[in-house]
C-alpha cells in the first residue's frame, strides 16, 4: 500500500535540498569573493604597513650599519614557521661587496634587530622558480630604492614546494618583495615579510567565517521554513490526490468506494471527476457481469442437472430395452422351438417315406428356422452384455481340448467354400482360467466370420502365449486370405448391427452381432480384439486374453445402474448440497438417486420415471413442498410413490395429513434415512404367483418378475394356485381368466374367502374379452387388467413396482 | 432299448422329442409337471429323465432334487433341459443332481449324443 503523504515529503525533502544546496552554493561563492578581495584589502594594508616599516627598517640600516652592505641574492630562505614568535630568527644572505656572507652572525643580528624594531618577521631569500609561488599583487606600486637595493611593489604569495605549502597551513600567506639590485632590472633576492600576513591570512579567514557562520542559520532557517512551506503546500496538493488514490485502492480492493467529493475546477478536480465517473461504468459493467454470470451459472446448473436427468433417463430407457430384448427373444424361441423341431421330424418322415423331393424344402424351413435362432441367441447374449447381466462362468480348462472341439464344429463351415483350416498351436500350450462358454463362441465367430469372407482360402487359427504387463496372455489370432476390408469398413467393424455394408448382409447372410458379442466378451473377460486388414487380400482378428481372467469387481456404478429401473429415489430439493449429501449416501447403499432442483421439475420427472420414493424438501421457490405433495397424491399414477419430506420445518400434522409416508427433519440423520429409504423400497421384491395355462404367458411373466427381483411360483391353473396358496400367501397374484379345472373368476372367489386373501393384489392379464358384468366385477377384486394379447410389459413392470411400493398397494 | 421318461410341460415339444425319441426306437413316458414326473418315475423305472427345468407347481430343479433323495430311483440318469442358453444353467443343473444338460430349442443330434453317453454310463 502506499504510503500516504510520502510524494509530500519527497517532494518537501528534494526541493528543500535543491534550496540549501543552491544558497550553500551561492555563500560559497559569496565567501569565495569575499575571502579575495579581503585579502587583497589586507594585503594593501600590510604592504602599506611594511612599506612604513621598511621604510625605517631601511634607514636603521643605513644609519647603524652604513657600510658597503647590499641584500644579495642568497640562498632559499628557511622560515621557522608560522608558529615562531615574531623577531624570530631571520635567515638572510647578505652580501659585502660580491661576497655573500652566509650566516654573517652581523646580518642576522642586523636582520633580528630589524625585526624586532618593525616587529616583523624578515627575511631575505630568493623566488626564482615561479611555478612554486602563487603570487598576488598587492596593489602597492611603490618602488623603492635603498643604496643598493630597490625594493620593488611588494606582493603577496603562497609559496609550495612540490605542490605543498612550505609554512604552516593555507593562512601562510607570505608577502615579499623583489629584491633587485639599484639601477639594473635583475632581480636579486626578495625580501620576505612571513609573520604579518599569517594574522591577516587568519582575519580574512575569520571574517569570511564569520560571514559564512552568520549566513548559515540564516540559510537553515530559509531552507527549513522553505520546506515546510513546501510540505503543506504538497499536502494541500496531494489532499485530493490521496483521496483518489484512497478510493481507488479500495475499488482495487473489490469494494465500491463512495464518490470522491472533490469539486476544485483544477486538474485534481477533472482527475476526480473521471474518477468518479468511470467507478459508476465499472460497477455497472460489475453488476451487469455479475447478473451475466449468475444466469449463465444457472443456465448451466440447470442444464447439467437436464443431462444428469436425461442420462438416468437413457439409462433407465437402455435397461428396458435389455430387458425387452431379452424377454422378446424369449417369446420368439418357443414357436420356433416348434418349427425347428417340426421340420426336423417331417424331413426324417420324409425321408423314411421316400417323400424325397419335399426334403430340400424342409431343409430350408429347418435352415431358416436354425439361422433366425442364431439371430436371437445373439440379441440375448448381446443384451444380456448390455444389461449388465452377463455374468462369467470362470473355470481353467486344456486350451487343445477346447480348440479341437472349436475345429470340429467350424469345419463343416470351412469346407463350405472350399476353404482349408489350418491350425498352428504348440502342443505344450497348456490351459487357460476363462468362461469356456464364452471363449468358444468368440472363437466360433470368428472363424465362421473368416470362412463366410474367404473362397477357396485358407482360413489359419494361431495361438500363442505371451507375457506382458507382468502378466500371462493368450493371443488367439484368426486369419483369413479373404475379401479383407477398407479403413472405412474397419471403422465400423464392431459396431452392433452393421455389416461392412448393407450388400455384404445380404450377400454373405449374419446377423452382424457376431463380432460385436465376441468383442463384448473379450472385454467382459479383461482381454481385448484388434483387427488388421487389407482389402483383397485379407484380415486377421486376434483375441487377446489374460491367462488367467479376473471376474470383475462390480463396481458402484454398475451397481447404482443396476439398481436404477428397479428403486430410483427421487430428490426434490432446491438446495444442491442437499443432493449431493443424498446421492453420496444413498449411492454408496447401490440406490439411484434422481436429481429435481424445484417442484415444478420433481413432478415431471416423477411422471416419467415412477420413482420407487420422493424425497421432498418445503421451502422452495416457486411451488413448495406442500404443493407438491397435494399434486403427487392428487395425481393417480403418482400417489402410490412414498414420499419422504425432508425438511427444516418441522411440521410432521401437515406433512402426513396431506399423504406424507415419513417425516424427517433436516439436518437428516444419513442412517436413518437409509432405513427409511430402504424400508420404502422394498428391497429385493416380494413373492409372486403366476396362475395361467399357457406355459408362453407365464415364463414370460416369470422373466418380467424376475428381472423386478421377484421370487415367483407358477399354477398352471386355479386349482394349483390354490395350492399354491396354501404353502404361504404371495404379495402379488397375476392371474390369468380362462383356465382349464378351475378358472380365474373361481379363484378369486376362492383367494377372497381364504383369511389374507383379500389383502393380496391381484392383476389379471387375459386374452378374454370381457362383458361389462366381468369388468365391474374384476374392478372392484383386482388392481387392474390387462390385455394379453397387447401387454405392454413397461407398463405392467411399472404396475408391479407400483404394488410391490405402494402403501396403499392391497387396495382395489 | 432304453425307456425314457420325458418331462415337457409345452406340448409341442413334448409332442416332438417323444415322437423323435420313438423313432430312434426308445420306449418314451411322457410327464407334464415336476409331480407327475416323480410318479412315474417311480412307477416305470425309466433309464434315463430328459428334464425341462421350467416347469408349473414344483419345477424341473426341484423334481431333480428330490429324485435324486429318493433311493430307489439311485440308478437313474437325468439330462436337464433349458430353455436358456446359459453358460450358469449348465452348473445350475449339474448342482441339482443331473448328470448331463443340453438347450431348448433340442439339436437332436446333440442330443441323442448326450443321450448314448448317458445310457453306457449307466450301471
Amino acid at each position: 500500500m502506499v504510503k500516504t503523504g510520502s510524494i509530500a515529503t519527497k517532494v518537501a525533502l528534494v526541493v528543500s535540498a535543491v534550496v540549501i544546496g543552491a544558497l550553500a552554493l551561492t555563500g560559497w561563492f559569496a565567501l569565495k569573493r569575499s575571502d579575495a578581495e579581503l585579502v587583497q584589502l589586507q594585503l594593501n594594508q600590510a604592504s602599506q604597513q611594511l612599506t612604513i616599516k621598511l621604510g625605517i627598517a631601511q634607514r636603521i640600516l643605513e644609519e647603524r650599519f652604513p657600510g658597503p652592505w647590499r641584500l644579495g641574492p642568497a640562498a632559499p630562505v628557511a622560515f621557522a614557521g608560522a608558529g615562531d614568535a615574531p623577531g624570530g630568527t631571520l635567515t638572510a644572505q647578505l652580501f659585502k661587496g660580491d661576497e655573500p656572507i652566509l650566516g654573517n652572525p652581523e646580518v642576522s643580528a642586523l636582520l633580528v634587530e630589524l625585526s624586532r624594531l618593525t616587529g616583523t618577521r624578515l627575511g631575505i631569500g630568493q623566488r626564482v622558480d615561479s611555478d612554486h609561488v602563487l603570487r598576488l599583487a598587492t596593489g602597492d606600486t611603490t618602488t623603492r630604492t635603498a643604496g643598493a637595493l630597490t625594493l620593488m611593489p611588494p606582493q603577496a604569495a603562497l609559496v609550495f614546494t612540490d605542490g605543498n605549502p612550505i609554512v604552516g597551513g593555507e593562512e601562510d600567506w607570505t608577502l615579499y618583495w623583489p629584491v633587485r639590485a639599484t639601477g639594473t632590472d635583475s632581480i636579486i633576492g626578495v625580501l620576505d615579510a612571513a609573520t604579518p600576513y599569517a594574522p591577516f591570512a587568519a582575519a580574512a579567514t575569520a571574517a569570511s567565517r564569520q560571514v559564512a557562520e552568520g549566513l548559515l542559520p540564516l540559510v537553515i532557517l530559509i531552507a527549513l521554513g522553505s520546506s515546510l512551506v513546501l510540505f503543506m503546500l504538497t499536502r494541500r496538493m496531494l489532499r485530493p490526490l490521496r483521496a483518489i488514490h484512497t478510493a481507488v485502492s479500495r475499488l482495487g480492493e473489490g469494494e465500491w468506494p463512495q464518490e470522491v467529493k472533490i469539486r476544485s475546477r483544477d486538474e485534481v478536480g477533472a482527475l476526480a471527476g473521471a474518477f468518479n465517473r468511470m467507478a459508476a461504468d465499472l460497477r455497472q459493467t460489475v453488476v451487469t457481469i455479475e447478473d451475466k454470470v449468475r444466469l449463465r451459472t444457472r443456465e448451466l446448473e440447470e442444464s447439467n442437472a437436464a443431462l444428469g436427468q436425461a442420462r438416468e433417463t437413457a439409462d433407465v430407457a437402455n435397461k428396458a430395452k435389455s430387458r425387452f430384448l431379452a424377454n422378446m427373444s424369449h417369446e420368439l424361441r418357443t414357436p420356433l422351438n416348434a418349427i425347428i423341431g417340426y421340420s426336423e421330424i417331417l424331413e426324417e418322415e420324409a425321408q423314411e417315406r421316400s417323400l424325397d423331393d419335399l426334403v430340400p424344402d424342409l431343409r430350408k424351413i429347418h435352415g431358416a428356422g436354425r439361422h433366425l435362432l442364431q439371430l436371437i441367441n445373439d440379441i440375448l447374449d448381446l443384451s444380456k452384455v448390455e444389461a449388465g447381466r452377463m455374468d462369467l462362468y470362470l473355470e481353467t480348462f486344456a486350451l487343445r481340448g477346447m480348440l479341437d472341439d472349436v475345429v470340429s464344429t467350424i469345419q463343416p463351415l470351412v469346407a463350405q467354400k472350399d476353404n482349408k483350416l489350418v491350425v498352428d498351436c504348440p502342443e505344450d500350450i497348456g490351459s487357460i482360467h476363462a468362461d469356456l462358454t464364452k471363449l468358444r463362441q468368440s472363437l466360433f465367430n470368428l472363424l465362421s466370420n473368416a470362412s463366410k469372407f474367404t473362397e477357396r482360402g485358407t482360413v489359419t487359427l494361431r495361438v500363442r502365449t505371451a507375457h506382458d504387463d507382468g502378466r500371462k496372455w493368450v493371443r488367439l489370432a484368426v486369419q483369413d486370405s479373404g475379401i479383407g476390408m477398407t479403413p472405412e469398413q474397419l471403422a465400423r467393424l464392431f459396431q452392433p448391427f452393421t455389416q461392412a455394408d448393407a450388400s455384404t448382409t445380404r450377400k454373405y447372410g449374419g446377423t452382424g452381432l457376431g463380432l460385436t458379442i465376441t468383442k463384448r466378451f473379450a472385454e467382459l473377460m479383461g482381454g481385448s480384439i484388434t483387427v488388421e486388414s487389407t482389402p483383397g487380400q485379407g484380415s486377421t482378428f486376434t483375441l487377446i486374453l489374460p491367462a488367467e481372467v479376473v471376474a470383475k469387481p462390480v463396481t458402484s456404478d454398475h451397481v447404482a445402474l443396476m439398481a436404477g429401473p428397479k428403486g430410483l429415489v427421487l430428490v426434490i430439493d432446491d438446495d444442491p448440497a442437499m443432493h449431493d449429501m443424498v446421492r453420496r449416501t444413498l449411492e454408496k447403499e447401490g440406490i439411484a438417486v434422481i436429481p429435481a432442483l424445484s417442484g415444478e421439475e420433481g413432478l415431471e420427472l416423477a411422471r416419467q420415471l415412477k420413482p420407487a420414493v420422493i424425497t421432498l424438501d418445503v421451502m422452495m421457490p416457486g411451488s413448495d413442498g406442500w404443493n407438491v405433495l397435494r399434486a403427487l397424491k392428487a395425481d393417480p399414477e403418482l400417489a402410490g410413490i412414498p414420499v419422504v419430506m425432508l425438511t427444516i420445518i418441522d411440521d410432521k400434522n401437515m406433512g402426513y395429513s396431506l399423504g406424507a409416508s415419513e417425516y424427517l427433519t433436516k439436518p437428516v440423520d444419513r442412517e436413518r434415512l437409509i432405513r427409511v429409504i430402504r424400508r420404502f423400497r422394498h428391497e429385493g421384491g416380494g413373492r409372486a404367483l403366476v396362475v395361467d395355462d399357457d406355459e408362453a404367458a407365464r415364463d414370460r411373466m416369470r422373466e418380467l418378475l424376475r428381472g423386478e427381483s421377484w421370487e415367483v411360483t407358477e399354477a398352471k391353473n386355479g386349482v394349483e394356485g390354490l395350492e399354491a396358496l396354501a404353502r404361504g400367501m404371495p404379495d402379488l397374484i397375476l392371474l390369468d381368466l380362462m383356465m382349464p379345472e378351475m378358472n380365474g373368476f373361481e379363484f378369486l372367489a376362492a383367494l377372497h374367502a381364504r383369511e389374507g386373501g383379500q389383502q393380496v393384489p391381484v392383476v389379471v392379464v387375459t386374452a378374454h374379452d370381457l362383458t361389462p358384468a366381468e369388468r365391474e366385477h374384476l374392478s372392484i377384486h383386482v388392481v387392474r387388467v390387462f390385455d394379453k394379447d397387447h401387454l405392454d410389459s413397461e407398463v405392467l413392470v411399472a404396475e408391479l413396482r407400483r404394488l410391490l411400493d405402494g402403501p396403499s398397494g392391497g387396495e382395489g | 432299448m432304453a425307456k425314457i421318461l420325458l418331462v415337457e410341460d409345452n406340448e409341442l415339444n413334448r409332442d416332438m422329442l417323444s415322437r423323435r425319441l420313438t423313432r430312434r426306437g426308445y420306449t418314451v413316458v411322457v410327464a407334464e409337471d415336476g409331480e407327475q414326473a416323480l410318479e412315474l418315475a417311480r412307477a416305470e423305472r425309466p433309464e434315463l429323465v430328459l428334464m425341462d427345468m421350467s416347469l408349473p407347481g414344483i419345477d424341473g430343479w426341484e423334481a431333480t432334487r428330490r429324485l435324486r433323495a429318493d433311493p430307489d430311483l439311485a440308478g437313474v440318469r437325468v439330462i436337464a433341459l433349458t430353455a436358456h442358453a446359459m453358460s450358469g444353467d449348465r452348473e445350475r443343473a449339474l448342482e441339482a443332481g443331473c448328470d448331463d444338460y443340453d438347450t431348448k430349442p433340442v439339436e437332436m443330434e446333440r442330443l441323442l449324443q448326450k443321450i448314448v453317453t448317458q445310457l453306457g454310463a449307466t450301471r
